[in-house]
């Protein structure tokens, strides 16, 4: 009987230790912003979405790609950015929107 | 004391720089250090918005041996931004003073202005830039100059990455001395990375071109 009471003990213990296992090594990944920009020709001068973006608290990573004009933008999980906020972000750096897409 | 202030702020709203960007992003300072077969100037110029900046330009000129220290300011009027394109609109302008010590000038100092004018449109391929500039130094200088520059990128180079360029410059100077009013050509290379510009060439005058750029 007190072995049986150890294992059970033992497994519910490895069964408990799972799911918070799972959740540390779960990426702790947002909602991607996809911004299709107009003027993003420099990489210079380009350099300026990349300060910009990087003041943003709900930024958690992205990517600027000069030959599909795209700026791909990883929040961090919880945050979000209304599309109103990125066109200022953009304008602000010095481009036009040409489109948002999220997902 | 408001009039003052208001006047002064008007001034600089229609004043103007040099080279390149004169206008970043709010926040941020641009630095730039420019060396041609004329002149060596400094700027540092701080973005106040997307279409304003407000900084300090030193100049010397070798020639004539003066210096000129301005309060200057730069105005974005209007930036095309096309799918594979973009072209901007500055204006530009200063004020302050100039001092010399050349020939009759004797530790002269006179209030001095400058006014700038510059366009600029490049892709990922070709860049092209047209630049007119007025300086008026009191009885030390009063001149106009040009400057016209076209560029080509052998490579198209990807973000992050170091992008060169092949460029001309063409500068008109009627006043410079040992050009007798004729144009002064400088082929030169840019180069950039990350947040620095650099630019070195070598003119018709057999004169070194040397620029840096820093944004931070």
């Amino acid at each position: 009987m007190k072995t049986f009471f150890a294992v059970l003990t033992g497994m519910t213990m490895v069964l408990a230790a799972v799911p918070a296992r799972a959740a540390e090594t779960m990426p702790d990944i947002g909602q991607t912003i996809h911004v299709k920009a107009k003027g993003l020709v420099c990489d210079y001068c380009v350099r300026a979405v990349e300060k910009m973006l990087k003041q943003r608290r709900e930024v958690d990573d992205f990517k600027i790609n000069l030959t599909t004009k795209r700026v791909d933008i990883r929040l961090k999980k919880g945050e979000s950015l209304d599309d109103k906020t990125v066109s200022e972000i953009i304008a602000k750096s010095g481009y036009s929107i040409e489109s948002i897409t999220r997902e | 004391m408001k009039k003052a202030i208001l006047l002064t702020a008007l001034c600089l709203a229609v004043s103007a720089p040099v080279h390149a960007r004169m206008i970043d992003y709010p926040g941020s300072w641009i630095v730039m250090q420019s060396n041609d077969g004329e002149n060596n100037s400094l700027d540092a110029l701080y973005s106040v918005s997307n279409r304003h900046s407000l900084g300090y330009q030193a100049n010397f000129w070798r020639d004539g041996e003066w210096t000129q220290h301005s309060v200057e300011a730069a105005y974005l009027v209007h930036r095309w931004n096309e799918s594979d394109l973009q072209a901007n609109l500055f204006v530009s302008g200063g004020l302050g003073v100039a001092t010399s010590d050349f020939g009759e000038f004797d530790s002269e100092t006179e209030p001095a202005a400058f006014g700038l004018v510059e366009f600029d449109a490049e892709n990922r391929r070709l860049y092209g830039s047209y630049q007119a500039k007025y300086t008026d130094a009191g009885g030390i200088f009063d001149g106009f100059e040009q400057r016209v520059r076209a560029g080509i990128a052998p490579y198209v180079a990807e973000y992050g990455s170091l992008h060169t360029w092949i460029m001309l410059q063409i500068d008109h100077r009627p006043w410079a001395s040992d050009k007798d009013g004729e144009l002064t050509w400088t082929p030169f290379l840019r180069f950039f990375k990350g947040d620095v510009m650099v630019e070195v060439g070598y003119s018709d005058s057999e004169k070194v071109l040397f620029n840096v750029m820093v944004r931070f």
